[in-house]
């Protein structure tokens, strides 16, 4: 209840509505005037125009979280030093594997490797919904499986991608680029065994940091995500970084 | 400062709409018909345009275009109504 009011209380506030309510009554105020009194349909088209924005306004302000950017970022800031000071504890450094939902039971998590060498991993049954799972039959097959920033904005998608990169470039666009408004435009081709993403513009570079040398940059991590869902197998990040201002992502799909 | 992609797009809406309103001015018309449907094309072209929206604001603007539709379909209907009514 009191969330609900905090939330109306938010939107209340939100410049989108105050616009879109200033834009509505003008024009509706206008309109008439510019009508019957001015007599000028070129003005009264005005008015109307006012009034067609501001209802726009109205209705997308209702569709924006109540969040602020600024408190987006302090969260995922904090998410990702806490996933970071596990995995230096850890001493972890390998690649993540990005796994589809199927594989852990419905929840698309990245899975890094206690041993580096991933020769042993067996990823075709499906991997316990814990924070360590065991892939392997041997004593040292494990490894922790952590959520990743893209499985979250999976759940925004209105249908799941499928495995064409017009697919995953159309997914990746809605989330990048409508949903999070860290990229410009995606461009996804395929490679020798996987595909390439390549955001213009992004906004969330690659850092020589702990987390990102295992997880990737953010932007990265979504893509992995997405792609992973897209061909419902395991993917890895190969290559992350930023040149002449576009994120250049390869991703590596396992067979 | 990237704008995010809602005031791309009321922006674009505005430029669009002022476009439409400076062309009407310009061409002489004197219907409020012509003009408001002038005026529901724009804006479903321009929304078609921008097709990166999430879910829940794609589902928004389509429950708006498809009220201005109406509008613009009472106007058609009206204009029906006329031709059969001298007819």
């Amino acid at each position: 209840m009191q969330q609900a009011k905090a939330q109306n209380g938010t939107a209340a506030r939100d410049p989108y509505v105050w616009l879109g309510i200033v834009l509505t009554v003008l024009g509706s105020g206008l309109s008439p005037l510019f009508y019957f009194v001015a007599n000028s349909v070129a003005l009264t088209g005005v008015g109307i125009s006012c009034v067609m924005l501001g209802l726009v306004c109205v209705a997308l302000a209702n569709t924006r979280d109540p969040i602020s950017p600024e408190a987006s970022r302090v969260i995922l800031q904090a998410g990702m030093e806490n996933t970071a000071s596990l995995l230096e504890e850890l001493g972890l450094n390998g690649k993540a594997i990005y796994l589809p939902r199927s594989r852990r039971g419905g929840r698309s998590q990245a899975l890094v490797l206690i041993k580096q060498d991933g020769s042993s991993i067996n990823l075709d049954k499906e991997i316990p919904g814990r924070l360590i799972v065991r892939h392997g039959n041997g004593p040292d097959d494990l490894g922790i499986a952590i959520a990743t920033p893209g499985s979250v904005c999976l759940s925004g998608l209105e249908v799941k991608p499928g495995p064409t990169p017009d697919e995953i470039e159309s997914a990746l666009s809605t989330i990048l680029v409508g949903m999070l408004d860290i990229a410009s435009s995606v461009s996804v081709s395929t490679i020798e065994n996987g595909v390439r993403v390549e955001a213009a513009k992004p906004k969330l570079g690659y850092e020589n940091v702990w987390f990102y040398q295992s997880m990737g940059s953010p932007l990265a991590s979504i893509a992995a995500t997405t792609t992973s869902e897209a061909f419902e197998k395991p993917v890895v990040v190969t290559r992350d970084e930023i040149h002449k201002g576009k994120a250049r992502i390869e991703l590596e799909i396992w067979a | 400062m990237g704008m995010k992609i809602y005031n791309r797009y009321i922006l674009a809406l505005a430029l669009v709409f002022c476009i439409v309103d400076g062309l009407m001015l310009a061409s002489g018309h004197d219907s409020l018909d012509a003009h408001f449907a002038v005026l529901v094309i724009a804006s479903l072209i321009t929304t078609l345009v921008f097709v990166h929206f999430s879910a829940k604001a794609k589902k928004m603007l389509n429950s708006i275009a498809f009220s201005f539709f109406t509008g613009f379909l009472v106007i058609v209907a009206l204009r029906i109504w006329d031709i059969f009514a001298e007819a």
